[in-house]
């Protein structure tokens, strides 16, 4: 790779003009340099909110605003609130609870919204623990999935709570 | 009617930080001049941490009547003493306009972050739920060292509301973040301060860390006022408040001990260039704070996971200059993200080009440079002695990191780039 390949690609124009506006900095005049300063500040600046604005507006989420603050809620997390609500009164504190670990926010949710209840986060359902009380299944696909020995008690959302057969 | 309820306590909430932060300033009558908004919410949150972590030392479950009956006290003590504060006030229109889009676009939806879940809002509730810190919750979510004075303040809430409702939490990065913009708007410097808080407000990283679910439950917006607060005061001179912040911003990320670390350093080369009482006073109180940092983590039993491994094996394998190297490589490559920081940090290292003899010059800046340098020296190695994979590491923290230093980097370029400063 040669100098000016280099050059461009660890400095790009960020660094390049960088480096220009410092050396030119110190030719400009004396009672240049405060008007030099603010040219490049408003050009920051200006940069800069429209770089900010613009992530804002595409925001899709600032629709929900118009709902009902538990519907914004139940929205973002994926119906785990009113499920997590439901299920930690159907859950005693004393049983093992197995949760299908899900991607990793829905799995943390449900795990701290749980506390202090005893939850062991299962790999996969083909060999779950002997002593899993109740399993549940959060927001995976939209099968409700026959699971041996455990029986469906609650789904909200397809979010699903298993108690093992009764 | 019960979102109403819950309105109400969050107004009641942050009224009584800003509260408790007026009534410590009074108490110990740190302050010079008349204290303002963002050091009293920034001494607020610190305030309503210690309590609780009083409340644990010696045992005393806080419930919902407690937690009611010191906020409104405290809450009542301030407006009485403060009545003129709520008579029309000129309140710049920008912050205005900022305030009901940042509660439009961040109330919009609840916080759904990673680090939220996995130990911020998770601790929060379960400090809320034991009626406090534990020895026992205090283990519930790894890593167990990081500090509390973000979860506290929302165990806090969670008190006020009777319930764990984690999308509230996000009232306290929103106010955060209109303290910053407030900082920059009083600040003594008058030549283009619109521009500079127009910088800052544009940020889109900085604003994303308020209304992205993705990063409103962290606490890196937090740590960033904190280390904000404390520069801002080097330049007004409060030196008692540089060492409250950076214990205050310690307690909420441990990213923010080499800050206090070298405080401590200034603090004590500065009281032998001045030899006054109050220089002392500085001195001694850093060196408290830092020892209530170790004190509290002692207590409870808990290390640095970056230093409670085998560091002369990690040390001897990883080759030095390549692994800095790549870190710096790094930082280069994440200042020029543009879609994070727009502009900033360009005009950040023009303002440390241009007048990097003034720093060498201005008493002010020579205090606050080194302590940004040595958060960014120490970024660096951290990233030599994670645990983890060093890329992994880096691709996973550095924006938030770099967040951390940012509004006090633009604070300094503020300064340096200004001629009529009153530094």
């Amino acid at each position: 790779m040669g100098i000016g390949e280099k050059l461009l690609l660890y400095g790009g124009y960020f660094y390049l003009t960088l480096v220009l506006c410092s050396l030119l900095y110190f030719f400009v005049p004396l009672r240049l340099r405060l008007l030099f300063i603010k040219l490049i500040l408003f050009t920051c600046a200006f940069f800069t909110l429209v770089a900010g604005l613009k992530e804002i507006v595409y925001r899709q989420d600032i629709e929900q605003w118009y709902l009902p603050i538990p519907e914004r809620i139940q929205k973002t997390t994926l119906g785990l609130n009113d499920f997590t609500n439901e299920i930690n009164q159907k859950i005693p504190n004393d049983t093992k609870v197995c949760l299908k670990d899900s991607w990793d926010i829905p799995t943390k949710f449900i795990q701290q919204r749980l506390y202090p209840k005893n939850v062991t986060i299962v790999k996969d359902l083909i060999v779950l623990p002997r002593a899993c009380d109740y399993l549940i299944i959060p927001v995976i696909s939209h099968f409700v999935e026959n699971i041996p020995e455990f029986v469906l008690i609650e789904n909200i959302d397809n979010n699903l709570l298993y108690k093992r057969g009764l | 009617m019960i979102v109403l309820l819950q309105i109400l306590a969050v107004i009641i909430f942050i009224l009584s930080i800003i509260s408790f932060g007026w009534l410590v300033i009074q108490l110990l009558k740190i302050s010079k001049d008349n204290c303002n908004f963002a050091q009293m919410w920034g001494i607020g949150l610190l305030s309503i941490a210690l309590i609780q972590l009083l409340f644990a030392l010696i045992h005393f479950e806080a419930t919902q009547y407690i937690v009611w009956a010191i906020s409104l006290s405290v809450t009542g003590l301030f407006i009485l003493k403060n009545k003129a504060i709520f008579r029309a006030k000129k309140i710049p229109l920008i912050i205005l306009l900022l305030a009901i889009l940042l509660i439009i676009t961040t109330l919009s939806h609840a916080p759904w972050g990673s680090d939220a879940y996995n130990f911020w809002l998770s601790k929060a509730r379960a400090f809320w739920l034991d009626g406090g810190v534990t020895h026992q919750n205090i283990y519930a979510y790894w890593p167990y060292d990081h500090p509390l004075l973000w979860p506290l303040n929302i165990t806090w809430l969670y008190h006020l509301l009777g319930k764990s409702e984690e999308f509230w939490s996000a009232v306290i990065p929103i106010v955060s973040f209109l303290a910053m913009v407030l900082i920059f708007t009083q600040d003594l410097v008058k030549n283009n301060k619109w521009l500079w808080t127009i910088l800052l407000v544009g940020t889109p990283f900085l604003m994303g860390n308020v209304y992205l679910g993705e990063y409103v439950g962290n606490a890196d917006i937090l740590v960033a006022l904190y280390l904000l607060l404390a520069i801002d005061s080097i330049y007004k001179k409060n030196y008692l408040f540089v060492g409250i912040f950076l214990f205050a911003g310690s307690l909420t990320k441990n990213d923010l001990l080499p800050a206090l670390c070298i405080w401590i350093i200034l603090s004590v080369l500065l009281a032998f260039k001045h030899r006054k009482k109050t220089s002392l006073m500085v001195v001694v109180s850093s060196v408290i704070f830092l020892t209530i940092i170790l004190s509290w983590k002692k207590i409870y039993g808990l290390s640095s996971r970056y230093v409670e491994q085998e560091l002369a094996i990690l040390l001897s394998q990883r080759p030095l200059v390549s692994n800095i190297k790549y870190s710096l490589m790094a930082f280069r490559e994440e200042f020029r993200q543009t879609y994070r920081w727009g502009l900033s940090w360009w005009i950040i290292l023009f303002a440390l080009i241009t007048r990097f003899k003034t720093i060498l010059i201005n008493p002010s800046h020579k205090l606050v440079f080194p302590i940004i340098l040595t958060q960014l020296i120490s970024y660096i190695v951290i990233y030599y002695v994670t645990p983890e994979d060093q890329a992994t590491h880096i691709a996973t923290s550095i924006y938030r990191l770099v967040l951390q230093i940012y509004p006090a980097a633009l604070l300094l370029s503020m300064r340096l780039l200004t001629k009529d400063n009153k530094i």
